[in-house]
């Protein structure tokens, strides 16, 4: 796959770096695992209060950072397959959208919770949902909607921050280097957004339609 | 790079059709049918980009490993909490439910709720 002749000790490297990310996300989803639980959990318990709170989030706004995130996802898989390509001017500009993309997300997502601000959605005091029965319940399902998007938020500054990095990386050294660590940053990048992929369903779709 | 192509627009058909769906009123359907795309959207995520088609068995290990865990430890904590009633301990002063303004403010139509907070607006 690699422009380079097949060095025996730089498939190793590759081989070690790609287990120790696949062994760090195996982790991370043990750190995502319990907010989907507490999601679960309470749907199952307030199901009405759960429908109409996450009725109340903006479906728009939603579908378009799914679309961003998976176009994203797209982008990384691409400057991949350029830098292994030895393109390495083409790998960096879709690493550059990579970074446009993510920023996309994070605005829009920082204009949804400015809207929340608005509509008292914030969880404390001057929490109001006016279509639930249960207030407490809705409060709590937006207890749970801050903590996950602000949790994501957090990893996709750290991979936009990461995937900066390799841009730059793949500028400095014409090596293989370059290409084993976008790999394995590209494979957190996938991981953040799959984590998205399920919270998109949870927090905006559920109980549109009752 | 074909490949890659055709999977994000797998990935944007999918993504349509789960938010059409969540609009068409379908009953518990539309949650399984929110959960499958959900699925199938990883699972094409993870086997192209993440390589998982071509690679080690190894990596594949772990990532069934992380999700077997990740499933055995919600199987055992939701049947804890299915099965158990919350029973108020002995130092907790009890809600008096006679007056008919506290009892209002502890129970509504999702059920019991006075443990999750104690300044919840009044319930219609």
């Amino acid at each position: 796959m690699s422009a380079h002749a097949y060095d025996p000790a730089s498939a190793l490297a590759d081989a070690r770096a790609r287990i120790g990310m696949w062994v760090f996300l195996a982790s991370e989803i043990m750190f995502f695992g319990p907010v989907f639980f507490a999601y679960l959990y309470g749907r199952y318990e307030w199901p009405h209060a759960f429908f109409a709170a996450s009725r109340s989030t903006d479906l728009l706004c939603g579908a378009v950072n799914t679309a961003i995130l998976l176009t994203s996802s797209t982008a990384v898989a691409m400057a991949l397959r350029y830098a292994e390509g030895d393109l390495r001017r083409q790998a960096r500009r879709a690493l550059s959208v990579v970074m446009l993309l993510g920023f996309a997300f994070l605005l829009i997502k920082g204009y949804e919770y400015g809207q929340d601000w608005h509509e008292h959605l914030i969880p404390g005091r001057d929490f109001e949902l006016r279509d639930a029965a249960n207030q407490a319940a809705a409060q709590l399902f937006y207890f749970i909607y801050f903590f996950s998007t602000l949790l994501h938020a957090l990893h996709l500054l750290i991979g936009i921050g990461l995937i900066g990095y390799c841009r730059s990386y793949l500028k400095r050294d014409t090596g293989h280097r370059a290409v084993r660590r976008l790999e394995v940053i590209g494979l957190y990048w996938h991981f953040v957004d799959i984590i998205w992929i399920f919270l998109y369903p949870a927090l905006y779709l559920a109980g549109r339609a009752s | 790079m074909r490949t890659l192509v055709f999977v994000w627009m797998a990935l944007m058909v999918l993504l349509a059709v789960t938010t059409g769906s969540a609009l068409v009123p379908l009953g518990p359907a539309n949650t399984i049918l929110n959960l499958v795309i959900a699925i199938a959207k990883t699972a094409l995520v993870a086997l192209f980009f993440m390589h998982l088609r071509h690679s080690i068995s190894l990596l594949r290990l772990i990532a069934i490993v992380g999700l077997t865990t990740l499933s055995l430890l919600f199987i055992l904590s939701g049947a804890d909490f299915v099965t158990r009633s919350i029973e108020r301990s002995a130092w907790q002063t009890p809600p008096d439910l006679r007056q008919p303004e506290i009892a209002d403010r502890y129970s509504s139509r999702d059920g019991m709720m006075w443990s999750l907070h104690s300044r919840t607006k009044s319930s219609r």
